[in-house]
């Protein structure tokens, strides 16, 4: 519905203007390691996890920031603080590989992630700002601020090399007031969507603490005050299978280019987004068999502005069970004990849709038991033990896999499962 | 009928050890918490958690690491960490645990050390701001001469050290 997609999409742009006034600190948690203004990655999807959480949870409905906390967990939002080396010493280039400067660490390496839907704050290029920075307890440093080049790539994990040569800002011992560190800057004259990477070496201790924000300049480079939107999408088209749905449109036009599109699926009083691709398609997976969905498009281009939404496409998924696939399973027992097992199954799905939900069967071999499982529910009934996804794995993407584990008990050396079943259909070892 | 996936209740090892402020190794979260509580004055109240809650709060890949090991975990509130992990690990296993981390830094999987801090059988999630807790850093990466006061952990090529201090709140 018409009026309900405009709604859905004035919820959209409010909420890229509530998190640039969200985000602005205010008596923010005491901590310290991350820019706030404009906020870190961590700190968005923090705040954005808040939002959805209901309270003692989090939830972040952000699809990147959704992503995140699937591959990475939910503690890095919980730390968003920490993102640091304790033993960096200044020597951020030759210990931070390509691609991982956003979280150099296992723990915040879901930060990484080349997205090009990442929380994001406007700012005005040239213009003065102050930058805010959590502050726990007062330690001296230096903070160097970088800002990526021209024609980066959002899509990509950052590299050094999309960070100009020079911080754009530097600042030794910030004043500390409040709770954080503030202090003024002049912002580069970029344009369109950009990275801002701070880092903050302490000088009393090797420990160094990094931080990307992701950005929208208006007002900058070769684009001056652009603020005519693109063009209104095509209607969709739409193909479906018993879980996925393939969409195309006809090309939005903009006075200076369209950057990428929105795809929404219609879900209530708030819509969701589903992709962002840069181009006029987009394959939806993980969807129900037997259902109907109604998928809609947005424009934007790179000064932030967005299209009116296109007319939506209704679509009603074929009928049927979930797929069963190919699929490859690999079977460890990386711990052995006196009685007891632990065992680690990757299950691949080498199929060419995803497998959603997922549910693997085996015959447990005689003489075990399993006594606890992570990251997958295990039941065991007649001898069969069945596993499935928990919240954030419970689909497998075509290609993809998942991972689980589980505590047994065995007499002797355990042995392992003759065969799995994923969905019914019969796996092949990996 | 689904088995075990919850750790809420199970047997605690080492129960004949009464828990004090000085020696939180009593296997069982809650006595982390007590002990933490001790020293920092918050963590009133922990919540003991499932391995399913574990493997959220840290992720299927930590999980894969962690979880194989865990006996009991909970959570608690320690400033700046509005959720901080206790972790009780099994009796034994800590050679294990770190030669299974060795393993996955070697195979790629992982970059660098565990990012929790250790005491004897237990860890809490974060170091940062934790050091008043007298607890130490795992390495089990190579680790360069200015670490302070490396000891050998249970395996071999893994040390513990103490943590930078300076956070001392």
């Amino acid at each position: 519905m018409r009026f309900k997609r405009t709604i859905a999409l004035g919820a959209a742009v409010i909420g890229v203007a509530a998190v640039t006034t969200v985000l602005v600190p205010s008596g923010v948690a005491l901590a310290h390691g991350s820019m706030t203004y404009p906020a870190s990655r961590t700190y968005a999807c923090y705040e954005d996890g808040r939002a959805g959480g209901g309270g003692g949870d989090l939830n972040p409905t952000n699809p990147a920031c959704a992503a995140a906390v699937a591959a990475g967990g939910k503690q890095p939002l919980w730390d968003w603080f920490g993102n640091l080396i304790s033993q960096a010493g200044g020597k951020h280039r030759e210990i931070i590989g390509d691609g991982k400067l956003c979280g150099p660490t296992t723990k915040y390496d879901a930060y990484n992630l080349g997205r090009t839907d990442w929380p994001t704050t406007t700012l005005q290029a040239g213009a003065s700002i102050t930058l805010k920075y959590n502050a726990w307890a007062p330690h001296p440093g230096t903070w160097e601020q970088y800002v990526t080049k021209d024609g980066y790539n959002p899509a990509q994990p950052l590299r050094w090399s999309d960070l100009e040569s020079a911080p754009f800002n530097t600042v030794v011992n910030p004043p500390l007031g409040n709770g954080e560190y503030s202090w003024n800057a002049t912002l580069p004259n970029k344009s369109g969507r950009h990275v801002i990477y701070s880092i903050w070496q302490r000088s009393d201790s090797p420990e160094a603490f990094y931080s990307c924000s992701d950005v929208v300049f208006n007002g900058g480079g070769g684009n001056p005050g652009d603020t005519t939107a693109p063009s209104t999408p095509g209607t969709p088209t739409a193909s479906a299978t018993s879980n996925s749905v393939a969409l195309s449109w006809g090309a939005s036009t903009d006075n200076v280019g369209v950057s990428g599109y929105q795809v929404y699926r219609e879900a209530g009083a708030t819509d969701v987004l589903v992709a962002s691709p840069s181009s006029t398609s987009a394959t939806v997976t993980g969807l129900s068999g037997g259902t109907a969905y109604a998928f809609y498009v947005v424009a934007k281009d790179a000064a932030g502005n967005t299209s009116p939404p296109s007319s939506a496409v209704s679509v009603t998924t074929l009928p049927g069970s979930t797929p069963g696939g190919a699929c490859a399973v690999t079977y460890t027992t990386p711990s052995v004990w006196s009685g007891g097992f632990t065992a680690n199954v990757v299950v691949k799905n080498t199929g060419t849709s995803a497998v959603s939900p997922w549910s693997l069967v085996w015959d447990v071999p005689s003489g075990q038991t399993v006594s606890s499982a992570w990251s997958a529910e295990v039941v065991v009934s007649g001898g069969k033990a069945t596993a499935k996804g928990v919240s954030w794995n419970g689909s497998i993407p075509a290609g993809g896999s998942v991972n689980f584990g589980f505590n047994g008990t065995a007499s002797g050396t355990p042995a392992t499962p003759a065969a799995f079943t994923l969905n019914g259909a019969s796996c092949g070892s990996a | 009928m689904r088995l075990g996936v919850t750790l809420v209740g199970a047997a605690l090892v080492a129960g004949s050890v009464a828990c004090s402020a000085a020696d939180p190794a009593t296997g069982s979260a809650a006595g982390v918490g007590e002990w933490v509580h001790a020293r920092t004055g918050e963590c009133s109240s922990p919540r003991v958690g499932s391995i399913e809650e574990f493997a959220e709060f840290v992720g299927p890949l930590r999980a894969d690491l962690y979880a194989p090991f865990v006996q009991e975990w909970a959570t608690c509130a320690v400033a700046p960490y509005e959720k901080l992990g206790l972790v009780v690990f099994r009796p034994g296993v800590m050679r294990e645990f770190q030669e299974a981390w060795k393993a996955s830094v070697a195979a790629g999987e992982v970059v660098g050390d565990p990012d929790f801090a250790f005491g004897p059988g237990f860890a809490v999630s974060a170091t940062d701001g934790l050091e008043r807790l007298g607890l130490r850093y795992l390495h089990c990466t190579p680790v360069e001469g200015h670490v302070m006061s490396p000891e050998p952990a249970e395996a071999e090529g893994c040390v513990y050290t103490k943590m930078h201090q300076g956070h001392g709140h």
